[in-house]
C-alpha cells in the first residue's frame, strides 16, 4: 500500500512517539478544569419539603410517603452500624433504598465534596482544608455526632507477654520510637506495624489524636507502616503475625472470629490502670483512645431539603437508632 | 513469522486482490471498506494519544497549577495519599511506588519467563498431543481466573508459608510474595503466546535441521527458538506488562508500605496499588488527584517505552535472522 511505502515501521513509531510527546506538551498548556458537577444541586428529588413543625409527630407522618434512594459513603468503622441502621430504616420505609460504602472517612468526605453522596460517614472530624474544599464546591458541611467509639489496639493472640500499654507507648510504637516488643515488656522481636491506608479516618485519627497528642505536633507515623486496604485485611494480617500490631474500631472486631486477635488494655498514663475498650470504659473516660463518629451533610439535616437525609439522620439519633449502635459497642451520644 | 518470504507473499497478496477486484468491479465500494478498516486501525492510536493526553492534562496540573515542586515529586521517598491542598503537608513522591513496581516486576520475570518459555517449548515441540492439549487448556483456564482470586489464594497459602519459612516483609506480605503470585498470572499468558510463536515456525525449518543432523534439543535451540524469537520476545514483553499493571494481587500481597523498598523481600506499595488505594481520597481540589494522574502517566510511559524498545530490538533481530 501507499502508506506503507513512505511510512516505514520505524518512522511510524517515531511519529507516534512525537505525537504522544506533543499531547503531553499540549496538556501542559491547557488548564481547563473539566470537573463535572459544579453547580449541580446535591438533592436529586425533593418531592416534598416535609415541613418541620413538631419534629417527631410530623416526621412519622411524612415518613409514610418517603421514597427514593440515598447513598452514604465513608468510614469503615461506621459502616457496620450504617448497615444495621439501613436495614431497620428500610424496614420502616419499604419504598426507600439506602446504600453504603466503606471506602474510609477520607474517601467518604471526598465523595461528599465531589457531590457524589449527600451523607459522608467519618470516624474523625472533618479537617479544615476539607471544609475549605467543600465550601469551594458550594457545600456547607454540617457535623452530626452519632456515637462515640473506642479504638481497640490489637496484637497476635500469642503476644501475652505485653500485658498492657500506655497511651504514650501506643503513640511511640506507631511513630516508630519503640521498635521492639521487649521495650514494652514483651519478647525480643521487632514490632510489625499494620495500619489502615490514607483513606481511613482511623488512620488520620491515630496520627492526629494519639501520636501528635502524645509526642508533639511534628510527630508522625513511622515510615515502616504497612498500609492495609481495610480493617478486615489488617485484622487478618495481625491474626497471622506474632509480632504485629493493628488498630480497629470495636464494631470492626466482629469481622474476624473472636480470639483471632488479642485486644490489649490501654492505660491513660504510667500511673493509671489499664482498661479494655468497651462502652462502659469509654463512657467513664477510663479508656483513653476514643473518638466521635460523625455523619456529614450539606447544612443542618433537620433543615435539609432532601426528606430522605432528614428522615435518616432523625432515625439514627432516635432511641431506636441509637440502640442499634449500642449493640455493636458504640456509645450513644445522649 | 520472521521467516516470511517477501517475494511469494507479495505475489500471493497481489493475486488475491486481483481476483477480488475481478469479482466485484465496484472500486468505490472497495475504497469505502478500505477507509473504514484504516479508520479502525487509526482509532487505536487515537485512544492511545487520548489516554496520555488525559493523564498529562490532569497530572501536569500538579506542577503548573498547584506549584508542587517537580523535584519533590520525583525524589521524595514516600507516597502518602492524603487528601490535602497544602504543598508542605503533601508528602508524595513517585520514587517509592516506582521502585516497588520494579521489584515486583523483576521477581515476576525471573520466575515466569523460564517457567513459561520452558513449558511453551515442551508443549510445542516435545509433549505428546494429549499432554499438549491438557497443559494448553489448563494454561488457558488459568489465564481466565480473576486476579483477585490469585491474591486471595496467595494470602492464605503463600503468605503464611513465606512468613514462617523466610520471615520476609510484613508478616509474609512482601514484594517477593506478590511477585511470585503475579508470576503465576503471567505464566499462562507467556505460554500461550510463545506456543503460538513456536507453532508458527515452518515445518521445513525443522526438517532441514534434522536433515543436517541436529537432534531434537539442537533443533529447538539453534533453529526453532531463533525462528520464533520475535513471538517469544512479545510473550515476555506482554508478561512484563501484565506484571507492571497488575493491581489487585499486589494490593493484597505486597504489604502496603509506602516508603522506598530497598529489597524485594520488603513490604511495599506499587504504583498501581498506590493509585487504587489513593483515589478515594482524591477530591477535585486536592493535590492528590493530579499526583495520582501523574503516577498513572508515568506508569503508562513505562509500558509504552518498554514496548517500543522491545519492538526496536525485535526489528534488529528479525533483520539479522532474515539474512
Amino acid at each position: 500500500m501507499v502508506f506503507k511505502r513512505f511510512l516505514g515501521k520505524r518512522t511510524l513509531l517515531l511519529a507516534l512517539m512525537v505525537g504522544l510527546m506533543g499531547a503531553l506538551l499540549v496538556a501542559c498548556g491547557s488548564d481547563e478544569e473539566s470537573d463535572s458537577g459544579d453547580g449541580e444541586a446535591t438533592t436529586p428529588t425533593a418531592t416534598e419539603a416535609s415541613g418541620g413543625g413538631e419534629a417527631t409527630a410530623s416526621a412519622t407522618e411524612a415518613m409514610q410517603e418517603l421514597s427514593g434512594s440515598l447513598n452514604i459513603e465513608g468510614s469503615s468503622t461506621v459502616a457496620p452500624y450504617t448497615r444495621l441502621a439501613i436495614e431497620a430504616f428500610e424496614a420502616a420505609h419499604p419504598d426507600v433504598t439506602v446504600t453504603t460504602g466503606e471506602i474510609g472517612s477520607g474517601g467518604g468526605i471526598t465523595a461528599f465534596i465531589n457531590k457524589e453522596v449527600p451523607i459522608a460517614a467519618a470516624s474523625r472530624q472533618i479537617k479544615q482544608e476539607e471544609i475549605d474544599q467543600a465550601k469551594a464546591a458550594g457545600l456547607d458541611p454540617f457535623e452530626t455526632t452519632i456515637f462515640r467509639d473506642a479504638l481497640a489496639i490489637v496484637v497476635h493472640p500469642s503476644n501475652t507477654a505485653v500485658e498492657s500499654l500506655t497511651f504514650e507507648q501506643v503513640a511511640k510504637i506507631f511513630a516508630g520510637e519503640i521498635t521492639n516488643w521487649s521495650e514494652v515488656g514483651g519478647n525480643d522481636a521487632d514490632i510489625v506495624l499494620y495500619t489502615r491506608n490514607e483513606e481511613s479516618g482511623t488512620f488520620a485519627y491515630l496520627e492526629e489524636d494519639v501520636i501528635q497528642k502524645a509526642l508533639g505536633k511534628e510527630a508522625e507515623y513511622s515510615a515502616d507502616i504497612n498500609k492495609q486496604a481495610n480493617a478486615p485485611a489488617g485484622l487478618t494480617a495481625v491474626a497471622g503475625d506474632p509480632n504485629g500490631i493493628f488498630y480497629a474500631g470495636l464494631g470492626n472486631l466482629s469481622d474476624i472470629p473472636a480470639g483471632a486477635v488479642r485486644v490489649i488494655p490501654i492505660a491513660k498514663d504510667d500511673s493509671s490502670e489499664a482498661f479494655e475498650p468497651s462502652e462502659a470504659t469509654v463512657a467513664s473516660g477510663d479508656y483513653p483512645i476514643a473518638r466521635g463518629l460523625f455523619y456529614y451533610t450539606d447544612g443542618d439535616p433537620a433543615q435539609s431539603s432532601d426528606p430522605l437525609v432528614k428522615a435518616y439522620i432523625e432515625f439514627v439519633l432516635s432511641p431506636e437508632g441509637q440502640a442499634i449502635g449500642e449493640e455493636i459497642g458504640f456509645l450513644p451520644v445522649n | 513469522m520472521a521467516a516470511a518470504q517477501p517475494a511469494t507473499d507479495e505475489v500471493a497478496r497481489r493475486s488475491l486482490s486481483e481476483s477480488v477486484r475481478r469479482r466485484r468491479s465496484g472500486a468505490a465500494w472497495e475504497g469505502v471498506v478500505e477507509a473504514t478498516i484504516y479508520a479502525t486501525g487509526l482509532f487505536t492510536i487515537v485512544l492511545l494519544v487520548g489516554i496520555l493526553f488525559l493523564l498529562g492534562q490532569q497530572g501536569l496540573r500538579l506542577f503548573f497549577e498547584m506549584d508542587y515542586p517537580i523535584g519533590k515529586f520525583f525524589t521524595f521517598g514516600n507516597a502518602i495519599t492524603d487528601n490535602t491542598t497544602d504543598i508542605e503537608k503533601f508528602r508524595f513522591g513517585i520514587l517509592a511506588p516506582l521502585i516497588a513496581t520494579m521489584w515486583v516486576t523483576l521477581v515476576t520475570l525471573i520466575i515466569a519467563v523460564p517457567l513459561g518459555l520452558a513449558t511453551a517449548v515442551y508443549i510445542s515441540e516435545l509433549a505428546p498431543p494429549r499432554v499438549r492439549l491438557l497443559i494448553k487448556s489448563a494454561a488457558e483456564l488459568l489465564a481466565g481466573v480473576p486476579t483477585v482470586l490469585f491474591g486471595f489464594v496467595g494470602l492464605f497459602l503463600l503468605v503464611p508459608f513465606v512468613r514462617d519459612q523466610f520471615g520476609w516483609g510484613a508478616g509474609g506480605m512482601s514484594g517477593m510474595t506478590a511477585g511470585i503470585v503475579v508470576a503465576f498470572i503471567a505464566v499462562p499468558l507467556i505460554i500461550s503466546i510463545a506456543d503460538d510463536a513456536l507453532q508458527a515456525v515452518p515445518l521445513d525449518f525443522k526438517e532441514n535441521a534434522y536433515a543436517l543432523g541436529c537432534n531434537k534439543l539442537q533443533a529447538i535451540w539453534f533453529v526453532i527458538i531463533p525462528a520464533a524469537i520475535s513471538g517469544i520476545t512479545a510473550a515476555v514483553m506482554l508478561g512484563m506488562a501484565r506484571a507492571i499493571g497488575e493491581t489487585m494481587t499486589v494490593l493484597i500481597l505486597a504489604g502496603g508500605n509506602s516508603s522506598i523498598p530497598e529489597a524485594p523481600t520488603e513490604s511495599m506499595r506499587t504504583m498501581t496499588a498506590t493509585i487504587a488505594s489513593g483515589f478515594g481520597n482524591a477530591s477535585a481540589y486536592s493535590l492528590l488527584r493530579p499526583a495520582l494522574f501523574m503516577t498513572g502517566a508515568v506508569l503508562f510511559l513505562i509500558t509504552l517505552f518498554t514496548t517500543v524498545l522491545a519492538d526496536l530490538v525485535l526489528d534488529k533481530q528479525r533483520k539479522k535472522f532474515a539474512r
